[in-house]
């Protein structure tokens, strides 16, 4: 029976220049569910509510059938995030032997090792002596070794060339081949969600606008290509946001079979998750 | 516990490891050489303030934001660091102490310090106590970096204290205490020290798991 590895009931969290919520948002298990978002529109804050590190203000966050407070509920779960890790003057053989200590038999140090000799990982040099990518790929070592059920990963793959981020790729795949295991992450590179997420849940200015499956989103959104006129042929609701330029409109639109039914002449090609924060967040502008 | 244990003390090791070691030199060679045993007795602060240090490398590298994803209770994060800078605290009391006891033995005063000693290490590490338990709860509230000010004035305050309370001891004639003999009263002296050390260093503990279960990253 299928079932949600993280539900967001709810959820606030209040600061002084910025609120998110109320959230609702659910992790289906077995899936890898993308967050996007601009920058500041929630992303770390939600990943952060979720994994335990600061309590929402309002409604409730449940986590792999627990609480996120909850130790037991933690060792089930792998987090990297951006910036928050070991110190860099260690090196990998001390965060093993540190984690072994932290998660006692759930840590596979053979594992961990493996995942060093597989990644390039040299166990005594320092994090500081490390590339972005090789920090990563510590992180995720760090994150895999206690055989997690749900990973959430905040920007993982973040400045990181082509080649690293589709060996990191490869990687989440691997992990999401047995159907318990879950991931959620954020990223700004919507091209990597593109390839490997089930759905995506769009953060804006605090709010969700959506969480679709991805492939149905991609088939929903439309990039309309036409005239003023034949904008004003559309029903109200279908188009998003228009762009006018002295070449004409460029509108995404909702519903893209519908548009092109609706509009035969024209071009409507699908739009990308990029295409689609673009034109949401240009709404707002105006 | 074990591992966050591990992971502070293995970051201390590997950045003061030579830096401890040259302190442990210089301060030995400053007591044998030039009638300075006093500077051993500073052993013990300087073991505490490594200890303060894996505070600061923990705000630097974001580590509580990454520790409250894993399988250890506030409590637990706080505690080990105070466990750490006993155990720090109890490791430097040895070194001292041994340390003062060749020294003498080289002087060939042994027989006449040993009690003085031992006495001016409890006393030195009760107050040591004192002054980490106000710099962890500083450091708990306002930023290991920012309490690091705090911990400046404190240091000079400590020495002065440290050198006049050991002035006092080698002046103390134990004859205006008619009721108590001389090794009584140090053992007081060294025990009470210890004893509010011991309860300054505990109630700090107390409060700062408080304002770390508390604090938001």
């Amino acid at each position: 029976m299928p079932y949600n590895a993280a539900e967001l009931h709810g959820v606030q969290k209040v600061y002084k220049d910025f609120k998110l919520g109320p959230l609702d948002l659910t992790v289906p298990a077995g899936t890898i569910v993308g967050l996007v978002g601009e920058n500041g529109a929630g992303k770390t804050t939600t990943l952060k509510i979720l994994t335990g590190v600061n309590p929402p203000d309002g409604g409730r966050a449940e986590l792999l059938g627990g609480l996120p407070k909850d130790p037991e509920v933690r060792a089930r779960l792998g987090v990297v995030f951006e910036e928050a890790y070991f110190y860099e003057g260690m090196n990998a053989a001390h965060i093993g032997r540190s984690m072994a200590g932290i998660f006692g038999a759930r840590w596979d140090a053979g594992a961990f090792s493996g995942y060093l000799k597989r990644f390039g990982l040299e166990p005594d040099k320092k994090i500081k002596e490390y590339s972005r990518g090789m920090r990563m790929k510590l992180s995720l070592a760090t994150a895999l070794a206690h055989a997690p059920e749900m990973l959430v990963l905040d920007e993982p793959t973040a400045g990181l060339d082509p080649v690293v981020r589709g060996e990191i790729l490869d990687l989440f795949l691997e992990f999401i081949q047995d159907e318990h295991h879950t991931i959620l992450m954020s990223s700004h590179i919507t091209s990597d969600l593109e390839q490997i997420a089930d759905s995506i849940a769009y953060l804006h200015h605090g709010q969700l606008l959506f969480h679709e499956d991805k492939d149905a989103l991609m088939q929903e959104y439309g990039l309309l290509r036409c005239s003023e006129a034949d904008l004003h042929r559309l029903p109200d609701g279908m188009a998003v946001f228009t762009r006018r330029s002295t070449f004409g409109c460029e509108t995404l639109v909702k519903g893209r079979e519908a548009v092109l039914r609706l509009l035969p002449g024209t071009v409507c090609d699908p739009a990308g998750i990029d295409d689609i924060m673009r034109f949401y967040s240009g709404r707002d502008g105006q | 516990m074990l591992g966050l244990l591990y992971k502070d003390q293995a970051t201390i090791w590997s950045s003061y490891r030579k830096n401890f070691l040259l302190v442990v030199l210089l301060y030995t060679v400053m007591a044998f050489t030039m009638d300075m045993k006093f500077m051993l007795f500073a052993l013990l602060f300087i073991g505490g303030l490594y200890t303060t240090s894996a505070l600061v490398f923990d705000e630097q590298s974001h580590w509580d934001t990454y520790a409250r994803t894993l399988p250890v209770s506030g409590r637990q994060i706080v505690g080990a660091k105070y466990l750490l800078a006993l155990l720090w605290m109890a490791a430097s009391f040895v070194l001292a102490y041994v340390l003062l006891t060749l020294c003498d033995l080289f002087k060939g005063q042994v027989a006449e310090n040993l009690l003085y000693n031992l006495t001016g290490c409890l006393v030195t590490l009760g107050l040591v106590m004192a002054y980490y338990a106000l710099g962890y709860v500083l450091s708990y509230k306002i930023g290991a970096v920012r309490a690091r000010s705090g911990v400046i004035l404190a240091i000079a305050l400590i020495i002065a204290i440290a050198l006049v309370g050991s002035n006092t001891l080698e002046n103390t004639s134990f004859f205006s205490f008619p009721l108590l003999d001389e090794t009584t009263l140090l053992v007081l002296i060294a025990g009470g020290s210890l004893a509010v050390g011991l309860v300054l260093f505990i109630l700090s503990w107390v409060v700062s798991t408080a304002i770390y279960t508390k604090k938001e990253f």
